[in-house]
């Protein structure tokens, strides 16, 4: 096999985080996308370099995160936490998919250590909330060592578990009720934009009451009977109700660019952090995602530890490149549907020509991958899994199955016209591991897309969502 | 249309008889028998649509998926279904009939809607005559409820499935709300709906 030679010099792969083994996957795979023949990496900051700094890599300790918790900490109040008490620290799967997922055990084990110090409560508890399977939240107890930075205090939740009632300004909805059980909570989030279809940056900081932190039937509210603006109603309206309030005593976000996890943010008061975080994610990802929108010719390969839509490429997921019809931020432009799965179908990528499968999770519908583009799984034995997956149950019907993944790579460049442009969406952050043509493409495309983010869109962005351009020093507005 | 080409094999040896494969069974599949001291699990696979919740469930190594000699194919009949009928079940529920209510077995409204009309009356018989419920079990559970209820005015569930009342839509949102929360455009999105249950029709 061969890749095209380049006219840019490019660096060596970068070695993306390990895969974490997971009876929803494969077995480990014996090869990754970063090992095919010709691939380079590109940093994200060659393309953007006022993308914000990484203070952590994923092969690094977690001194820099703690030291960063630590700081954010001290300025929120803990006084109302008595030594007597219960606390529950709630965090949320895809909090572990970010750059390897230490960085935010670290973060999660930082926070209870802080507690414990200042009120002399030692009843603090971590609830991990894994949607998908059982199984799934003790699979990250065990590979982070939460249970160790917990103290044996640790429990997995999902959405299937007995729920408790909260009534809101929607009537009632339901929250799992391992997660409320207790005097106080923290809500522990990030600012990795993720699924920007779906939540159009629209009061992030409380989507996880109304989807992570909610039963299923909450969840199927949010995805299937509302609007694509109106579900985030949902989170806000259970974030909003007396019984949250009641208990929620401080919120600590984990920030985070393309390049990394950048800092620690955390207040008691849960808009306030809210806007921050917004203005944070807005600034730090537009112009990755405006890049992503300018892809004109590709082929993917899926190579990480979640689903496909939630790998990341150079700190941006895979579903953000799929869904990339539209510019889900802008909230100008009219969606003309509250069909939200309508909304969101009918954005799909042009630039996507062909789509490899090496290491993915089962469990989530993807059945439109196949569907819509040429699709080649890397063996038998991640074909095995998905000939199982209960999501996707005609994924076969329409996908190929390659002896290898280098066999893989050729056949979807056969399928794609013979493009050579290769991106891996292999979990990195701060760089992106790709065929050299392919970083020519985003090379050339890059100043336009910085161009159009710091003069137009930015500005608009933080307008739209009530924040003051003029404040944070962005454009010229 | 959905393709059942697995069915699940019991283990008895492992079997523990800690009940819990019943509990996450959404057809009624998987059932204890015995004495319930005693009780092992028992599959019905005509029963079964292979959502795998039960091996999920078990952590025992009691349950195995096995190749069914035969993939069941389940699809929607709307053979002598009035499709006014069709398109008034869906609007009434607050959904186009193109709605998708079920990525896994990419059903839409409309083949719910025909479905509930021949006859199902439950989730189990949702989920046997045309496969909802055999995936993420999250996705589809409200607008099942939605369009049972418009139907019937009950959404009947016989299995030990946990489930809750929560079937709220667009369109029950007091719109005065707008005034609080204006991010979320809810009247915007209202007209929308109306519009779209309006000039939606059936497509079979």
């Amino acid at each position: 096999m061969t890749i095209t030679a380049a006219t840019t010099t490019f660096n060596p792969p970068v070695e993306p985080p390990a895969i974490m083994p997971s009876v929803y996957g494969p077995p480990v795979r014996p090869l990754r996308a970063k090992d095919i023949p010709g691939m380079v990496s590109l940093p994200v900051t060659q393309l953007f370099p006022d993308i914000p700094p990484a203070i952590h890599r994923h092969d690094q300790d977690g001194a820099s995160i703690r030291n960063a918790a630590m700081r954010a900490l001290a300025g929120v109040d803990m006084t109302m936490i008595k030594p007597n008490q219960r606390v529950n620290v709630i965090c949320s799967e895809h909090g572990f998919g970010i750059d390897g997922g230490f960085g935010y055990a670290e973060m999660l084990g930082a926070i209870r250590d802080e507690i414990v110090s200042r009120t002399g409560c030692q009843n603090v508890k971590l609830v991990v909330i894994a949607w998908h399977g059982r199984k799934e939240p003790q699979e990250f107890i065990e590979y982070y060592g939460l249970d160790k930075r917990y103290h044996g205090k640790v429990v997995g939740a999902n959405p299937l578990d007995a729920g408790i009632e909260i009534e809101t300004v929607l009537g009632p909805l339901h929250g799992i009720r391992t997660i409320y059980n207790a005097d106080w909570i923290i809500h522990t989030h990030y600012n990795d934009p993720r699924e920007v279809y779906a939540h159009r940056a629209i009061d992030r900081i409380t989507k996880p009451f109304g989807m992570s932190y909610a039963r299923i039937e909450t969840r199927s509210i949010f995805h299937m009977q509302m609007g694509p603006r109106t579900g985030n109603l949902i989170g806000r309206a259970i974030a909003d109700s007396d019984f949250v309030r009641s208990k929620l005593a401080f919120s600590v976000v984990m920030r985070t660019s393309p390049d990394g996890i950048t800092g620690v943010d955390a207040d008691n008061d849960l808009d306030a952090v809210g806007a921050r975080t917004t203005a944070d994610m807005l600034r730090s990802y537009g112009k990755m995602l405006a890049l992503l929108r300018s892809v004109e010719d590709c082929i993917p390969i899926i190579d990480g530890a979640r689903w496909p839509y939630y790998i990341h490429a150079g700190g941006m997921i895979f579903g953000q490149l799929f869904f990339n019809g539209r510019d889900w931020w802008d909230l100008d432009l009219p969606d003309e549907t509250a069909d939200i799965e309508h909304l969101v179908g009918g954005n799909v990528s042009l630039g996507i020509k062909a789509l490899v499968l090496n290491h993915t999770l089962i469990g989530l519908t993807v059945l439109a991958l196949p569907m819509v583009y040429p699709t080649v799984i890397a063996d038998r034995a991640m074909a095995d899994v998905m000939a199982r997956d209960f999501a996707n149950a005609d994924f076969l019907e329409y996908a190929e199955v390659a002896e290898d993944l280098f066999e893989a790579v050729d056949m979807a460049r056969e399928r794609a016209g013979g493009s050579n442009n290769l991106i891996c969406f292999d979990g990195s952050y701060g760089a992106i591991n790709l065929s050299p043509s392919m970083g020519e493409q985003l090379l050339a495309n890059a100043p336009e897309c910085s161009r159009l983010v710091d003069e137009e869109l930015l500005p608009k962005y933080l307008k739209q969502r009530g924040l003051d351009p003029v404040s944070l020093g962005v454009g010229s507005a | 249309m959905n393709t059942i080409s697995f069915g699940i094999e019991v283990i008895d040896e492992n079997c523990t008889g800690c009940y819990r494969c019943e509990r996450v069974c959404p057809t009624e599949a998987m059932i204890m028998v015995g004495p319930k001291t005693e009780a092992l699990a028992v599959v019905d696979n005509d029963k079964c649509i292979a959502c795998m919740r039960c091996i999920d469930a078990c952590d025992d190594d009691a349950l195995r998926a096995i190749n069914r000699e035969e993939p069941i194919v389940q699809d929607f009949d709307p053979e002598g279904v009035d499709p006014e009928a069709v398109k008034e079940l869906c609007r009434a529920a607050d959904m186009a009939p193109s709605h998708l209510v079920c990525p896994c077995a990419n059903t839409t409204a409309q083949e719910i809607a025909v479905t509930i009309l021949n006859g199902a009356t439950s989730y189990e018989e949702l989920s046997l005559r045309i496969g909802v419920q055999s995936g993420c079990l999250m996705y589809c559970s409200v607008p099942l409820r939605r369009l049972m209820m418009a139907s019937t005015g009950n959404a009947q569930d016989s299995s030990k499935v946990r489930r809750y009342p929560d079937d709220q839509s667009l369109m029950d949102i007091d719109p005065e709300l707008d005034a609080r929360y204006p991010l979320f455009q809810i009247r915007t999105e209202q007209e929308w709906r109306s519009r779209e249950k309006a000039e939606a029709d059936v497509d079979f």
